[in-house]
């Protein structure tokens, strides 16, 4: 009980600690990303209720739990979720820049970047809070929905065009704020030694993290932000889901989102779990929670939605 | 100016839990804080436990929490922390043992320090003419930054990696293994780097900065941490 | 409970030269290396411009000439045999320390880089010579951080933060040491073959000293308390470029590099002082002319300081750059960034910009434990030897530094004679045996700790210290005559009477730094008597040694060190009586003693 008294107050006291703009944007990114993953747990999940619903003879069930997402206290949930995946997206981008660059950064640049990463956040949140927030106040408050229905492919194009040019100027931002042409040091080869099972999970963070940018976004601005929950349903899903390129896409946002967030939890009980007993006994919580997770969803973006017939 | 200390006091010997003391002290502007330390020390409280040496940052002895951030006493000046009336607050380090009010147990911070091979290894011949072993200013310079490093702790203390698990070895040993990875002349590179690829090693890194936004000799520590890892990743040393 | 310990040597203290005589000891003895300190935290490591060896790496340059240096900085009251082998071992002992890894600057064809350093010249005194081996202005950083590592490597074993605070040393026989574990309060014997004593300085007994607080010369107290004698005490560096009031020492390092003293005339008074040298003229004569400028009422607004001037116009309008060179700021900051840091900080003065107001503070002790070359401990001013003690680094007296030390030379001295001391303990643990302990050996300092701890007087030990460092600053320092060192000598026995009422508030076990503190200034004030008695004795100007009432040098009687031995306690605890002093002749060989001009 005192060790864990210890644990604990220790953690309140490194909260408390005076850093600077590091530290915050440290804590601020392990929040963004423990909220985006219990989000992204539960919307798998519900999301693979379009198979397994029939299946378990609940039909309803998809439309159940949309209809969970269309409370307006889910809805504010998600307004906040888009900031935290845009947030946890740019400055990751920051993290991996300074692995592959380190001698760009120094402590003035850090300070700096935070808040670059900070503002274009909220300069990207903002046209999306307004219409997420739009929608809240059409559907909730006034209860006066838009007649047009959604134009699924005009905000899909919109959405897959822009996206990945926002990505890339957002990286140019970053790149030359730092500086661009600070001269890499000459090197020597040097035997380094074989890759251990924490090289590789360090190195899938990064190269996944670059991926998940456009990937994520992409299906957060259409599904939150232009289509909106309130036009989602089953046959919204019937409609990608006939298209083979969005449940590829869907499957490489399962594996890699889920995968990064997993390996991200990892981190955060290597962090917090000392016990090697314990550390491992969670570890291993943490495979099967993955396996069984990305299984329900792997099986139900290859069946597809099922109807009653 | 008039201030108060607020000191985090705990004397195991005597003390349950820790507990705060405040000091009233009457200091110049230009005063470091150690003066003030020293004035509580000397001429109210003898009891007060606390390490210092050289008092002008090189030692690296009186690492301790000044108003919530690591810092050295004697490199912080009065003024540049509290305005006339105000108040200080100074604990301990976070994540090492206090022994006795802001005295912590180093021993672990050591240990990792020693872990890292922290020495030049080369057993090739030494030069014929008896002479130094050449090295291009350029090659001198590369390995700069982590030289300066005085092992005061302030680092690996600031650092939410090693509080939470003090397993991990901490920016300073990494400080430390980077000036002789980057070192053209030593020979154990790979060694040194197996080191650092372990489950404690580099990889616990999550780049926060505190390290060095802590550190009084300006040590780029979250630079030198991402090259080693670079290093490691890439195998070049560059 | 007394715990006990054997190892064949023991080094007391972790500085340059306790690690130096730890590696070369340890290749065939088993070592332990004691400190009140982590090693790591030793004064060695503040020191900043450089280490002198004749490598020629720049300019023409041979070991000769710095040995003539040597001397002439010593105002002749250097061994000249020591002298010898430290300018020629310089040289080795710089190798060997860039082989253990050193990272000495480069010269572009990647040999060690030298500097400018004061008082170091090219054909007995003719221009400055570059000599100085560096690692920007932190090179007693590197050196101690490069021992400690190589220390590591070896697995050399240490007691940190254990304060050593007494010898056990009977018919001069020294046979180990007592030692408390500050963290516990713990007593331990260390039984040994061969002790050294390389604690270096005692600085804090001067109210504006470069010295760590740490410095208060226990060990050499202790000695001193145990029959051993002391050379030379009345020789202590004031250093002529400490930040005003702090104390914090400002390499000579920024001189080499073309600085320049100003006055509150403008002037750079030292052109009439040394018109040879003139700022890089060596430590005493600078302490003194800026003693006499601000005696004159030229300090600057008339107060007791002068400018240390490094900006760039000032160095390029003075040409007083190496070779007269012109220099940017960029080309200081990388030369010279942490003495520039430490203007910054502490004096809130951009150096770029404003010149650094600066005063003499106390900085070196030349005296100490007389040894030979090998470190081994006189028992006496003659030929005699204390059995299985040595000593090394500052708190050795050789004597190299004579009556002022070289700028670099301190560092020189640790390599050196830390090396050949730890190969002499080498050789002696070999053919030696132990001696046997005698009966509770740790009763004196526990004796003296519990009278400490419970004394229920009305003195504080920081008030009393106050007073010491007072009146040391003000009567024994640059300046010194009959009536002030009387004074002082008065004052510091007075104080010794007084410290048997000192009252602590800490009655713990546990790292009780009010105890250890108490029981320094004990040790502090033995020395301060020590050295207020040999200054009174010495009635010529000679080094940093100078009476206003003997202006002149007196070779025909003073030419010899001053051993001064202890007399009976006089009160309470360990304080120990009138000073007993004897003499001892120079040792000259190649160089007869001059007028001494720069």
């Amino acid at each position: 009980m005192t060790a864990i008294g210890a644990t604990m107050s220790l953690f309140v006291e490194g909260l408390l600690y005076r850093g600077r703009e590091g530290h915050l944007s440290y804590i601020g990114h392990r929040l963004a990303g423990l909220g985006t993953l219990l989000f992204l747990a539960i919307h798998i999940v519900d999301t693979s209720s379009v198979y397994f619903g029939a299946l378990l003879g609940v039909p309803e069930m998809y439309s159940h739990a949309i209809d969970i997402y269309r409370s307006p206290l889910f809805m504010v949930g998600e307004i906040v979720l888009v900031a935290a995946v845009i947030y946890h997206g740019i400055n990751g981008l920051k993290i991996i820049l300074h692995d592959t660059f380190p001698h760009w950064w120094n402590k003035g640049f850090e300070r700096q970047s935070f808040w670059k990463v900070v503002a274009m956040t909220l300069l990207l949140w903002a046209p999306a809070a307004y219409l997420m927030g739009r929608s809240l106040y059409l559907h909730s408050i006034c209860r006066c929905p838009p007649v047009e229905t959604a134009d699924v492919t005009a905000s899909t194009n919109f959405a897959v065009t822009a996206i990945p040019l926002l990505f890339f100027a957002i990286l140019a931002v970053l790149i030359v704020g730092g500086k661009l042409l600070a001269p890499a040091p000459a090197g020597r080869r040097v035997a380094a030694p074989p890759k251990t099972l924490d090289t590789h999970i360090w190195q899938f963070m990064r190269w996944s993290g670059v991926l998940l940018i456009p990937l994520v976004w992409i299906h957060v601005a259409i599904q939150d932000v232009l289509v909106g929950v309130h036009a989602i349903d089953l046959d919204f899903v019937a409609l990608r889901w006939a298209t083979l390129g969005w449940r590829l896409y869907d499957i490489a946002l399962l594996g890699f989102a889920f995968g990064h967030a997993i390996l991200g939890l990892r981190n955060v009980t290597n962090d917090y779990l000392a016990n090697p007993v314990w550390n491992r006994r969670v570890k291993w919580l943490l495979i099967i929670g993955w396996l069984v997770i990305t299984a329900i969803g792997a099986v139900a973006i290859v069946g597809g939605v099922m109807r009653p017939e | 100016m008039k201030v108060t200390l607020k000191i985090k006091r705990f004397n195991p010997e005597a003390d349950q839990k820790p507990h705060w003391e405040s000091y009233p002290v009457e200091v110049e502007p230009t005063e470091r804080l150690l003066d003030a330390l020293h004035q509580v020390k000397w001429f109210q409280d003898g009891t007060l436990a606390l390490r210092r040496s050289c008092a002008h940052g090189i030692c690296g002895s009186d690492t301790m929490r000044i108003n919530g951030g690591n810092r050295l006493a004697c490199k912080v000046l009065m003024q540049d922390i509290v305005k006339d009336g105000g108040t200080v607050t100074v604990e301990p380090m976070l994540g090492l043992k206090v022994i006795k009010d802001l005295i912590v147990d180093l021993e672990p911070f050591f240990a990792h320090y020693r872990s890292v091979m922290p020495y030049v290894v080369n057993d090739e011949a030494l030069p014929e003419d008896g002479r130094e072993r050449l090295q291009s200013p350029e090659a001198r310079e590369r390995f700069d930054q982590g030289t300066k490093c005085i092992l005061c702790a302030a680092c690996t203390t600031a650092c939410p990696s090693f509080w939470s698990n003090s397993t991990y070895v901490g920016p300073a040993a990494i400080v430390q293994a980077h000036r002789f990875i980057f070192d053209d002349r030593d020979r154990a590179t790979d060694e040194r780097l197996a080191v650092l690829n372990e489950q404690f090693g580099v990889w616990r890194c999550r780049t926060v900065f505190n390290c060095t936004e802590a550190c009084p000799r300006d040590i780029p520590v979250t630079q030198l941490i991402g090259e080693v890892k670079r290093a490691l990743a890439t195998g070049r040393v560059e | 409970m007394t715990q006990h310990h054997q190892f064949e040597a023991v080094i007391v203290g972790a500085g340059g030269a306790g690690l130096m005589a730890a590696l070369h000891a340890a290749r065939s003895a088993k070592v332990a290396v004691i400190s009140k300190l982590y090693p790591t935290r030793s004064h060695t490591g503040t020191a900043q411009g450089g280490i002198a060896a004749a490598l020629a790496n720049m300019e023409e340059d041979h070991w000769e000439w710095h040995m003539y240096d040597t001397v002439k900085g010593g105002d002749y009251l250097v061994d000249q045999d020591a002298a010898e082998i430290l300018a020629r071992e310089a040289i080795e002992a710089v190798i060997e320390l860039e082989h253990m890894g050193l990272p000495f600057d480069r010269t572009p064809d990647g040999r060690i880089e030298q500097r400018r350093f004061g008082g170091h010249t090219a054909e007995h005194g003719k221009r400055p010579v570059m000599r100085a081996c560096k690692s920007a202005d932190r090179t007693g950083h590197m050196i101690l951080q490069t021992l400690f590592q190589n220390c590591v490597k070896q697995q050399v074993t240490f007691f940190d933060e254990y304060f050593v605070a007494d010898l056990i040393l009977e018919d001069n026989v020294c046979r180990g040491v007592v030692a408390m574990d500050i963290a516990s309060g713990e007593m331990h014997v260390f039984h040994a073959k061969a002790v050294m004593l390389a604690t270096g300085g005692f600085g804090r007994m001067f109210k504006v000293t470069s010295n760590a607080h740490s410095l208060t010369g226990d060990p050499v107290a202790a000695a001193y308390r145990r029959g051993v004698p002391l050379e030379d005490m009345e020789f202590f560096q004031f250093h002529p470029t400490g930040i005003y009031r702090m104390g914090i020492l400002l390499s000579e390092a920024a001189r080499g590099e073309g600085g320049v003293f100003i006055n509150g005339q403008g002037e750079r008074f030292m052109e009439r002082y040394a018109p040879t040298m003139k700022d890089l003229a060596s430590r005493d004569v600078c302490s003194r002319c800026i003693y006499l400028e601000v005696k004159a009422g030229r300090g600057i607004g008339g107060k007791d300081y002068v400018y240390l001037d490094i900006r760039p116009e000032t160095i390029n309008r003075y040409k007083s750059a190496p070779g007269g060179r012109t220099v940017t700021a960029h080309e200081l900051e990388t030369k010279l960034p942490d003495i520039i840091e430490m203007m910054r900080i502490y004096q809130g003065v951009e150096p770029m910009r404003e010149p650094v107001p600066i005063q003499p503070t106390a900085h070196y002790a030349m005296g100490g434990i007389p040894t030979d070359s090998s470190g081994r401990v006189r028992a006496n001013e003659g030929p005699g030897f204390v059995t299985g003690l040595f000593a090394a680094g500052e708190s050795a007296c050789v004597s190299v530094h004579g009556a002022n030390r070289l700028g670099t030379n301190s560092l020189v001295d640790l390599v050196v004679f830390g090396r050949r001391g730890g190969r002499a303990m080498a050789r002696f643990c070999q053919q030696a045996a132990f001696a046997p302990l005698p009966a509770d050996p740790q009763a004196a300092v526990v004796a003296e700790l519990e009278r400490i701890r419970a004394n229920t007087g009305q003195e504080k030990a920081g008030a009393l210290r106050a007073e010491m460092q007072a009146i040391m600053m003000d009567n024994v320092s640059v300046f010194r005559d009959a009536g002030l060192i009387s004074a002082a000598q008065a004052k510091v026995r007075e104080l010794k009477e007084r410290f048997a009422h000192v009252q602590i508030d800490d009655k713990g076990r546990r790292f009780n730094t009010d105890l250890l503190e108490a029981f320094e200034l004990g040790c502090l004030l033995d020395l301060a008597d020590v050295t207020a008695s040999s200054a009174l004795a010495r009635t010529e100007s000679r080094g940093a040694h100078s009476r206003e009432d003997y202006p002149q040098r007196d070779d025909a009687n003073w030419l010899k060190h001053t051993f001064a031995f202890a007399g009976q306690p006089s009160g309470a605890g360990l304080a120990m009586g009138e000073v007993r002093l004897a003499y001892r002749p120079v040792v000259v060989t190649k160089f007869e003693p001059k007028e001494r001009v720069y």
